[in-house]
């Protein structure tokens, strides 16, 4: 542990060479470092959320200027602390109101919701100032120092970066650069997709609006023009994305430079700032080669762990699911692609889900995964009705799945990969003990050797095994198969043959939709054969796909 | 009557943000950018309409025809010297979304400190044939009849050329299915940018006929952003007649707003109407579901 | 003559076309037979122009090298592609889509007469000119983007399973229609579910699996080849029962 008790005294050293800087500098220096220290803080706090998000938030803006005007109507009646604590308050609650509506949609609309609401806000803050308080501006009288504020912001800061740190090492942080990286996988590790992004928007708008409510006293005159500036979000942007909003220092980084630049900026070229603010970002954008986005990827994290053996873990006989499908019907506007289905899979069964192209048979797997709702019909996994219910809640009930096109966490590891499938199921591991089952369920997918690799390293039937892994992470009692045999030449056709069947051990029921009928054959116990969105065959699987009906679906009658 | 008095000036209102949001569906509908500068070049228009106006009497009508072109050469320019670099670069439409607005927003604090440079931050208007005209026994001034006229006219002359012509149903095309679009010989760069550019001479359009009857600032560039936005999204995406309906809805509403509670709420109001819109059909009012 | 020669296509590490040859001639339907996954489509994507082969492919029409040409232009070399999914613009009519394939500069001049020619080859279509093609069924969408496709009036013709979801009458009256085409003087490179009913008008075949061909022949010769059945339903023997 010595590594960590020596970054630990820096820090601590840092901070106390920090706070020193006002007894040191001249009031220019210092209101300089006000500047930077506000900025990182303001930066931290974006990057905080619209980093792993990637959703860009334009309102930085409306919850500072919360801060700052609680702290102007507020600040003479209440102690200090009161005034804070009600300015994050508000903060929060706006936060909350702003994402509840928001966040479901795409996240374009999330950008345009943000990018008007500090300007909805000032308007609205403008009402009430006209109207109720008759007077439009206030002074603020709160005897505050420089110094003060100072301390209180550095004090923000390293709460930020505190906060930041945390959450990077906790399982938020991993839900975050899951979300970040594949949305639909996220939800199927059972991770509440909208709790995690609300959770982290209302953290990021509490430290926007402390810092407001904090450099408020600097005014001694506020109106809504000066408190909901708009060139602000737009700085906040601008550094957090140069100094890289994928990286905790990242915000840190851009604040300084450009909080000096700035400074050179407005001082000699007052005229000129909003172009020349303009230019410079738009400097950056085009600066990052791969976009934006490339430099909002977090970098690899967890340091290798070699030291951790793998603990083998055989899937615990945990039993397999039973599921029902009664009716089920679902229908893309004109199209139906499911109609009138019905089946049953019993505990521990295999069974194949085929047809033609077109037959339905994914939307089928995407309805038990709930990332379809069905029109109409009963779908029930051991009785317990999940039609309805979102994707991360049927994963936790253990309904694991892989996809037909392999979605692999492009910015994780192989062993990162399946600790998220681990962190998020009903009966959670985290840790160490994460990492020693992950590499234990990697050795029975055959990936033991290739644990610590980027995942976008393997070759398409690795990834293959590491989704498979990331699946049975899970515990699952139903494991759905989506094509998880295409493309496969003859040998990894048997490797892959060899290790499904493997599973059965642990009685896990497992659904798999499949066009290669050697795999049919020799893996399903049953197999149900769909044409057109409805079942014409269910049963063993060399009856079945000798039936004639099922010949002629797969390929075609001969003239008539 | 005061029913009626709102009626009409919404429509004139409402009229105007149809125009522009006409004229941003083009630009996110074919082009795929989401343009947080849109509203700065209406400003701008509004500007050099006026300063022709004052400066050498050009009547705003004879200014459109200035404008426009300029206008259109102007984003074509912009998108293929801004644009096109993250068009090449972007692997999929989410990452070009993200891209372009963050490009615009530079774009925005570009063109509105250019026109702070030039204009100052003083409101401006100018009253041109503001002359009381009766309308079904309610008044209305001339020179707002004539923007929603000549507002009608252009809206008009660009939905028959979309729907129309050859070339107006390619754009259409590359909206619907940029992919399929290139399997007809639609050569989709090429339409993006003229599809772009037209987006641009339309609210460069609707920004003359704004300058007639209203007051404006260099800085009030973001608030027409936010209604051109909130209008094409409430219509549902690539939608004309959804962008015509929302906006002369979003006029009508706002003006209802201003007479009867409060000039000062309308913002909100407008914020509210769009959450309401949104939360019943998340692809708007006349949106396509998508799968 | 549509050749191809040595095409290979990467999807990442994964080869979804591995040295791929083939040859379409004008007033020939070729078949292309093969499990899902097998790299069908992928070869039709890369024809048109939409994905990119790895380099040392040819392909080449009529002396013209394809792969140096973006989609848009491939159409006005003179072959077009009617994509899985068939690719229509939904919320156009029928009429706007039709005229949209004569958008190529190649057949602007015989605009009026591939219309009509579509028409009658459809006549369906010409019932419902003014018909939001969203709106329509499977089959009659299929033949809005077939008929599109020929209005750029194409040497060769590219089909990616157009029988796909169509009732079994639709697809007697698209496969008559598809063997007119052939009349017409156009080559077909046909990507078919319905293996019976493309081999009944195809002339040659190729049997591809997991992105190689492995096996070709004519039409008739595949029709009793036991390893087109297995391709698709597996197992050794074949009996069919019931």
């Amino acid at each position: 542990m010595r590594p960590r008790l020596l970054s630990m005294l820096g820090a601590v050293a840092l901070l106390v060479a920090l706070a020193s800087y006002p007894r040191l500098a001249s009031s220019y220096h210092l209101a300089l470092g006000i500047s930077v220290l506000y900025f990182t803080v303001l930066a931290t706090a974006w990057a905080l959320f619209s980093g792993p998000t990637r959703h860009i938030s334009l309102a930085t803006v409306a919850f500072f200027g919360i801060g700052a005007y609680t702290v102007a109507v507020l600040g003479e009646m209440l102690p200090w602390p009161v005034v804070l604590a009600t300015a994050g308050v508000i903060g929060v609650a706006v936060a909350l109101l702003v994402g509840l509506s928001t966040l479901r949609l795409s996240g374009i609309y999330f950008v345009i919701f943000t990018f008007g609401l500090s300007e909805l806000i000032r308007q609205l803050v403008t009402w009430y100032e006209t109207n109720i308080h008759r007077s439009v501006g206030r002074y603020i009288f709160v005897d505050v120092t420089q110094e003060q504020i100072y301390w209180q912001l550095l004090a923000l800061a390293a709460l930020v970066v505190l906060i930041g740190w945390l959450i990077g090492r906790s399982r938020l942080g991993l839900a975050l650069r899951v979300i970040g990286d594949d949305d639909t996988v996220a939800r199927h590790a059972g991770i509440d997709v909208t709790r995690a992004k609300l959770v982290l928007f209302a953290i990021s708008a509490l430290f926007m609006t402390l810092t407001g409510a904090v450099m408020a006293p600097r005014w001694t005159y506020i109106d809504p023009a000066i408190a909901f500036n708009p060139v602000l979000s737009f700085e906040v942007v601008i550094m957090a994305l140069f100094g890289g909003a994928g990286a905790l220092f990242g915000p840190l980084l851009g604040a300084i430079p450009l909080v000096l630049l700035f400074e050179v900026l407005s001082a000699n070229f007052p005229n000129y700032f909003s172009i020349l603010l303009g230019v410079v970002f738009l400097l950056i954008v085009y600066a990052l080669p791969q976009g934006v986005i490339g430099l909002v990827r977090r970098p690899d994290r967890h340091p290798v762990k070699h030291a951790i053996a793998a603990s083998p873990a055989p899937l615990a006989v945990i039993g397999g699911a039973r599921v029902e499908a009664a009716s089920l019907r679902k229908a893309f506007g004109g199209l139906v692609a499911v109609d009138d289905l019905s089946f049953v899979a019993a505990p521990g069964e295999i069974v194949g889900l085929v047809g033609p192209n077109g037959s339905g048979k994914t939307t089928v797997l995407n309805l038990i995964s709930g990332m379809l709702v069905p029109d109409a019909g009963a779908l029930r996994v051991d009785g317990r009705d999940i039609a309805g219910l979102g994707a991360h809640r049927i994963a936790r009930l253990g309904v694991a799945r892989t996809f037909q096109l392999v979605r692999v966490l492009p910015s994780m590891t192989v062993v990162e990969n399946v600790v998220v499938g681990l962190a998020f199921r009903r009966r959670p591991l985290w840790g160490e003990k994460a990492h020693a089952a992950a590499r234990g369920l990697l050795a029975q997918v055959g990936l033991a050797d290739k644990t610590d690799l980027p995942a976008t390293q393997l070759t398409y039937i690795d990834q293959k095994r590491l989704e498979l892994a990331r699946a049975l992470a899970l515990e699952p009692a139903l494991l759905l198969l989506d094509e998880w045999l295409a493309g496969l030449n003859s040998i990894e056709l048997a490797q892959g043959i060899a290790l499904i069947r493997s599973l059965r051990g642990a009685g896990i029921t497992i659904i798999l939709v499949e066009h290669v009928m050697d795999a049919i054959r020799s893996l399903c116990d049953r197999c149900v054969v769909m044409n057109a969105g409805r079942k014409i065959a269910d049963g063993p699987p060399v009856a079945v796909l000798a039936e004639r009906e099922v010949v002629r679906a797969y390929l075609g009658e001969a003239n008539a | 009557m005061l029913a009626l008095d709102i009626f009409l000036s919404g429509l004139v209102l409402g009229g105007m943000y149809a125009l522009a949001a006409l004229g941003l569906t083009l630009q996110y509908g074919v082009a795929r950018i989401m343009n947080l500068s849109y509203g700065e070049f209406l400003v701008a228009a509004a500007l050099g309409s006026y300063s022709l106006y004052a400066g050498i009497g050009v009547s705003p009508m004879v200014g459109l025809v200035v404008v426009m072109p300029v206008a259109f050469a102007l984003n074509w320019l912009i998108y293929r010297i801004l644009l096109m670099p993250l068009v090449r670069r972007a692997k999929n439409r989410d990452v070009l979304e993200v891209d372009s607005i963050l490009a615009t927003f530079g774009l925005l604090f570009v063109v509105q400190g250019i026109a702070l440079v030039i204009f100052g931050g003083q409101y401006y208007s100018f009253s041109y044939l503001s002359i009381p005209v009766s309308v079904l026994g309610s008044t209305v001034a001339l020179n707002r009849l004539i923007a929603l006229l000549f507002a009608a006219v252009i809206g008009s002359a660009i939905y028959l050329s979309l729907t129309r012509t050859r070339g107006g149903t390619a754009l259409r095309a590359v909206a619907v299915d940029p992919v399929a679009a290139g399997l007809v010989a639609i050569d989709v760069k090429r339409a993006c940018a003229f599809a772009f550019a037209l987006g641009g001479a339309l609210v460069a359009a609707a920004g003359v006929l704004i300058s007639m009857f209203l007051t404006f600032n260099a800085s009030m560039g973001v608030v027409f952003t936010m209604k051109a936005l909130i209008v094409v999204i409430m219509g549902g995406v690539g939608n004309m007649l959804g962008a015509l309906v929302a906006g002369l809805l979003l006029g009508v509403g706002e003006t209802a707003v201003a007479r009867l509670l409060d000039p000062g709420l309308t913002l909100a109001a407008t914020y509210c109407l769009f959450l309401a819109v949104l939360l019943v059909r998340p692809t708007g009012l006349f949106g396509r579901q998508a799968r | 003559m549509l050749e191809i020669v040595g095409l290979s296509v990467f999807y990442g590490k994964h080869a979804a076309l591995a040295d791929v040859a083939l040859g379409v001639k004008r007033g020939e339907i070729v078949a292309m037979l093969g499990a899902n996954g097998a790299g069908k489509t992928t070869l039709l994507k890369a024809v048109a122009g939409l994905v990119e082969p790895q380099a040392g492919a040819r392909v080449v029409l009529d002396g013209r090298d394809l792969l140096a040409l973006a989609a848009h232009e491939v159409v006005e070399t003179g072959v077009a592609l009617v994509p899985e999914g068939r690719g229509i613009f939904g919320d156009l009519t029928v009429r706007e889509n039709l005229l949209l394939g004569a958008y190529a500069a190649r057949a602007r001049a015989g605009e009026r007469d591939n219309l009509d020619r579509v028409l009658a080859l459809f006549p369906r279509l010409a019932e419902r000119l003014r018909q939001t093609v969203r709106t329509m069924s499977g089959g009659e969408q299929q033949m809005v983007a077939i008929g599109r496709a020929l209005m750029s009036a194409p040497d060769i013709l590219l089909l990616d399973e157009p029988s796909l979801g169509l009732a079994p009458i639709m697809c007697t009256e698209l496969f008559a229609a598809l063997a007119k085409v052939r009349a017409g003087g156009v080559g077909l490179l046909l990507v078919e579910q319905n293996v019976r009913r493309s081999l009944d008008i195809a002339d040659h075949g190729y049997l591809i699996e997991t992105g190689r061909i492995v096996g070709q022949g004519t039409a008739a010769d595949l029709k009793v080849d036991p390893a087109v059945q297995r391709a698709y339903l597996g197992a050794a023997e074949v009996h069919v029962s019931g």
